[in-house]
């Protein structure tokens, strides 16, 4: 009899202790939804935070910008003919 | 009793026949409709676009990739004072206010306006206007502008509004960076919001590959740099310049001018989209005479220092006479002076020696008539006449260049075949395949054939020097280095007659001649300072050479 008591006890414990166990994992459940909706919004603005600066990092690295801002700064190509002889082209248009 | 429970277990029999034919009906016939509309119920069917493969340049610089750019839309139910919208946005998106007027007008909940970058997007957005909203998506994006357009093509639309890639690499290999699109079912619950239980993106989508170039990105901008000068110092109506590695096959830069910017290529005419370079034909003039004595010194048929007995003055060939260049002749000449001089009549004597059959089976390996198989949309072949269509004066002239045509790349194709030990390499612009899985496929250099033996190219390599050293082109050459070269000026056939104020300027070339590193050719299209490739393509590559041999560090002898 006692022994039926025990197992009795154990199987209500063991209802009940599942039960709130489900009703633990049920709660976090229900907001992970939006959790991962924010999750998923913020790796899409990273992702477009991302292409918007390599847009800008190969804007600035092209030749095409670097040369143009070379040219407004100043700098010249090296004009020194080390090595063209002294004769003049026929061609050139003066 | 038998017959109640024989009749009871007919109605159970009958009931559950029913249930089946019933269960069988919603869940074989009508799975798909039930599933499909369940579907709609609890998730969100999305397309996820494959991102096409960038095309980067031999340093990594990806030369064609791809931006976010946005959709501007409106909902013309929202929209209360319509005048107001047209006057703000047809100048930030710089479209007709026509244009706008009439979408306006649609009896629509969706019409697109135009297209914004993110800095007119912004712009927009801080107005706030009622009824407009935008659409992100993924456009394409050359960060060098104009550099190697005609290389690379661009990106357009097909018949039903996808992306599709026209001319150059972007057409060539278009299959390859577009990738394939995918679909994306994202469940929710009753309020749209994402449920954990199940996001299936795997999708089957695959992005596209990407290309590795072995165009060297600081030699093409210094190519483009030198060319525009160039066009524009000798009066040119438009140029181009084509460099190899002979070794491989490889292209190290590839220009022509004019040329149009891809990011705006609608504002172009079509013409500026061909590359010249594997799309025009022309008589390629004296830049064609290594070709032909290289032939007759492999078929043992001269030396370079057999005489000329038919060069003390114009030669008569089928009717027609033929003369050098500038009217000047060399009795006697040798095979090494032809080239020096670029003597018109010392190479008539070499096609004479080597004979129809011998010339056209030489042109053959050397691919004349054949295209190269470079990875650039639209290369042309022009073949060559059938044997029983040559003339005599046909042979003779093309001894010299002329009554023959070629393309730009296949004449430099062949050149470099004399650079690179006899052996034809494939032309190549692509270097390597990068998959989306992240393997990567390196394209091999190819021999394709090889049109003369290794001693031939070296003695045919020394006249070259000679040429460039004691020819007509001498006043330009480097000092400290040895580069094989041959001028060209070519006459343009117009209605079956030549004009001669009219021609093309080129020089084709390699250096250094002991141990080429590169190969070039150079075409200035009629320029008008001088005529002479001497004069006008010469100084051009000679000037570029001088740049590459020292960014390639190669010391003076």
């Amino acid at each position: 009899m006692k022994k039926h008591k025990f197992l009795l006890f154990f199987l209500i414990f063991t209802v009940i202790t599942l039960g709130l166990v489900k009703i633990i994992i049920s709660n976090g459940m229900t907001t992970s939804g939006t959790v991962l909706g924010q999750l998923n919004e913020k790796v899409t603005n990273y992702q477009v935070e991302n292409t918007l600066l390599a847009e800008k990092v190969l804007n600035y690295t092209s030749f095409d910008n670097i040369s143009l801002k070379a040219d407004k700064l100043g700098f010249v190509n090296k004009k020194i003919s080390m090595s063209l002889t002294s004769v003049l082209p026929i061609a050139i248009k003066q | 009793m038998n017959w109640r429970y024989r009749l009871l277990l007919i109605f159970f029999i009958i009931l559950f026949g029913i249930v089946i034919i019933r269960l069988f009906y919603w869940q074989i016939v009508k799975a798909q409709e039930l599933s499909d509309l369940g579907q709609q119920q609890y998730g969100q069917a999305l397309t996820v676009p494959a991102e096409r493969g960038e095309i980067r340049t031999s340093d990594g610089f990806p030369i064609a990739t791809n931006k976010i750019s946005y959709v501007v839309f409106a909902n013309p139910k929202e929209i209360k004072d319509k005048q107001e919208i047209i006057n703000t946005l047809a100048p930030i998106l710089n479209v007709d206010p026509a244009s706008i007027s009439a979408s306006l007008s649609l009896d629509l909940f969706w019409v697109e306006l135009g297209k914004a970058d993110e800095v007119k997007k912004n712009q927009i957005a801080k107005l706030n206007l009622p009824g407009i909203d935008f659409k992100q998506e993924y456009s394409r994006f050359y960060p060098e502008a104009s550099m190697a357009a005609q290389l690379i093509g661009f990106v357009g639309k097909d018949d039903l509004g996808q992306d599709k890639g026209y001319f150059g690499l972007e057409g060539y290999y278009d299959r390859l960076l577009t990738g394939k699109d995918g679909k994306a079912l994202e469940i929710h619950d009753a309020f749209g919001k994402p449920v954990l239980a199940k996001i299936d993106n795997s999708s089957g989508q695959t992005n596209g590959s990407n290309l590795i170039l072995s165009v060297d990105r600081s030699i093409q901008f210094l190519v483009e740099n030198v060319l525009k000068e160039s066009v524009e110092e000798y009066g040119a109506t438009s140029g181009m310049i084509g460099i190899m590695d002979p070794k491989t096959g490889m292209i190290l830069a590839m220009a022509s001018y004019p040329n149009y910017d891809p990011r705006d290529y609608q504002t172009y005419s079509e013409s500026l989209f061909i590359n010249p370079f594997v799309t025009d034909t022309y008589e390629p003039g004296s830049t064609f005479k290594p070709l032909v004595m290289s032939s007759a010194l492999d078929a043992k048929l001269i030396k370079p220092e057999t005489k000329c007995p038919i060069c003390a003055g114009p030669v008569s060939v089928g009717g027609y006479s033929i003369e050098t260049w500038n009217n000047e002749y060399f009795k006697n000449t040798t095979m090494t002076e032809v080239i020096q001089h670029s003597d018109n009549t010392g190479m008539v004597f070499v096609a004479q020696k080597l004979g129809l059959d011998r010339m056209l089976d030489y042109l053959n390996k050397f691919g004349i008539g054949n295209a190269t198989g470079i990875d650039l949309q639209g290369e042309v072949s022009p073949e060559l006449k059938p044997k029983n269509q040559w003339y005599a004066a046909d042979l003779a002239t093309t001894g010299f260049g002329q009554g023959i045509s070629v393309t730009p790349i296949e004449l430099l194709s062949a050149i470099s075949a004399i650079a690179n030990d006899g052996k034809r390499m494939e032309p190549h612009v692509v270097s390597e395949v990068e998959n989306p899985d992240g393997t990567s496929i390196k394209l091999e250099p190819k021999v394709l054939d090889q049109p003369i033996d290794s001693e031939t190219a070296k003695v045919m390599t020394e006249m070259m020097v000679n040429a460039v050293e004691k020819g007509e082109a001498s006043w330009t050459k480097l000092k400290g280095y040895r580069v094989a070269g041959k001028t060209g000026t070519a006459s343009i056939a117009l209605n079956g007659t030549y004009d001669s104020s009219k021609t093309i300027a080129s020089f084709v070339g390699f250096a250094p001649a002991d141990d080429p590193k590169f190969s070039m050719l150079v075409i200035l299209n009629k320029p008008t300072t001088s005529i002479y490739g001497a004069e006008t393509a010469a100084p051009v590559f000679f000037s570029i050479a001088k740049d590459l041999l020292l960014y390639y560090g190669i010391s003076p002898n």
